[in-house]
C-alpha cells in the first residue's frame, strides 16, 4: 500500500484534480474534507472565520486506518490537510499552487466573505501549505504551479510525477509581491 | 517630559522565497515605507536569504526614522523556519535588523493565515511564535 497526498490551499483544484488522477490510475481516493464531516472530526466551528475546527489527532488515525485498509493498492489523499499524514506509506505529496490573481476569482464563486478569501490568498502567497509539507515529509515533497493549465493537464502532469516521471522541488514560486503590491 | 513619542506598525511577510516589510502608522491606515527582498539584491536566487530580509529592514528603518518614529510594533505572518516553532529566517533576520538600526521593538504578534475552507486547523495552537 502506498499513498501519494495532494494538498494546497482551497480553491488550488485538489478535488477536480485527485478525482480525474484516481480515476485514470483506478486508485482509491480519500477527501479530508468530506471524512471531517462524515465521521464529525472536529470540537468546534470556529464562527469568526465559519470553519469546522478539525481535530487533527483523531483526523489523522482516521486517515491511517482508512490507509492501512484500503482495497486498492493506492490511495490518493486529497485535502488542505492531508500532508500532515505522515507515514512510510507516503511516496510523494503534491502541493498545487495558484497565482492569488486567479485564486481571488475562483474563491469569490464560493460566496465567503472577503476576510476569508483574502486569509486563503496571503496563505497561498506565504507558501504555507509548502512550508508546513516540507518541515514533515522533506525531499517527497512537489510543488506545482497550476495558474496557467487546465485540469486536465494538472492531472497529467500530477500522473507523471506519481510514477516518477518528473519531480517539482519547492521553494520556485513567488507569490509574495503579486499579493501585497510591490 | 519629551513630545509623545511616534510608534508605527511593522507588518513582515517571509515565505520561501521573499520576505516584505510594510510600515505603516500606527492606525494602519498610512502606508509609511514598503520593501522586499526581491527590490534590495539584483539575483533571484538572493530574495529570499536572511540577508536580502536584513537589507530591506535596513531600508526601511532609514524611512521610518526620517519620519520621526522612534519604536515599531511588529505583526508577522511567515509560516515556516528552522523549526515547528520559529518563524522563517527572513521573518528573524528582519526583525533583528530594525532593532540593530535603532529602532524600538514593541510588541510582536503572530497573525500567519490558516488555509481554511469548509474546516481547517486550530488557530493559534501549532506554536507558531516569534
Ligand atoms: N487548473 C485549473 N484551471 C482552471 N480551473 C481550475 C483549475 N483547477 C481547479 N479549477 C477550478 O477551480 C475550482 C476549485 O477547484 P477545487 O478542485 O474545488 O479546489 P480545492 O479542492 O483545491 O479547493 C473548481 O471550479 C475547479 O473546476
Ligand atoms: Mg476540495
Amino acid at each position: 500500500m502506498t499513498a501519494v497526498l495532494i494538498t494546497g490551499t482551497p480553491g488550488t483544484g485538489k478535488t477536480t484534480v485527485s478525482r480525474i488522477v484516481a480515476e485514470k490510475l483506478e486508485t482509491s481516493l480519500l477527501a479530508v474534507n468530506d471524512l471531517v464531516d462524515e465521521k464529525h472530526i472536529y470540537n468546534e466551528i470556529d464562527a469568526e472565520k465559519g470553519y469546522k475546527v478539525v481535530d487533527l489527532d483523531t483526523l489523522l488515525n482516521e486517515i491511517k486506518i482508512i490507509v492501512e485498509n484500503s482495497d486498492k493498492d493506492h490511495i490518493i489523499v486529497e485535502g488542505h490537510l492531508a500532508h500532515e499524514f505522515s507515514s512510510d506509506v507516503v511516496d510523494m505529496v503534491i502541493v498545487l499552487r495558484a497565482r492569488p490573481d486567479i485564486l481571488r476569482k475562483r474563491l469569490n464563486k464560493r460566496g465567503w466573505s472577503d476576510s476569508k478569501v483574502y486569509e486563503n490568498l496571503e496563505a497561498e502567497a506565504l507558501d504555507i501549505c509548502t512550508f508546513e509539507a516540507v518541515e514533515i515529509h522533506g525531499k517527497k515533497v512537489n510543488e506545482l504551479d497550476t495558474s496557467d493549465i487546465n485540469v486536465e493537464e494538472v492531472a497529467d502532469i500530477v500522473i507523471e510525477i506519481i510514477n516518477y516521471k518528473k519531480h517539482f522541488p519547492p521553494g520556485n514560486l513567488n507569490f509574495l509581491e503579486e499579493l501585497y503590491g510591490i | 517630559m519629551a513630545e509623545k513619542e511616534k510608534w508605527g506598525v511593522a507588518n513582515v511577510y517571509s515565505s520561501f522565497n521573499n520576505t516584505i516589510i510594510t510600515v505603516t502608522d500606527i492606525t494602519g491606515a498610512e502606508t509609511i515605507t514598503q520593501w522586499s527582498g526581491g527590490k534590495v539584491v539584483r539575483a533571484d536566487r538572493q530574495e529570499s536569504s536572511p540577508f536580502a530580509a536584513m537589507e530591506a529592514a535596513t531600508r526601511a528603518a532609514e524611512d521610518v526614522k526620517e519620519k520621526g518614529i522612534i519604536g515599531l510594533h511588529i505583526k508577522v505572518r511567515a509560516p515556516g523556519g528552522n523549526g515547528p516553532r520559529t518563524p522563517g529566517p527572513g521573518a528573524q533576520a528582519t526583525i533583528r535588523a530594525l532593532a540593530r538600526a535603532g529602532i524600538r521593538i514593541g510588541k510582536i504578534e503572530d497573525v500567519t493565515p490558516i488555509p481554511h475552507d469548509g474546516t481547517g486547523r486550530p488557530g493559534g495552537k501549532r506554536g507558531r511564535r516569534v
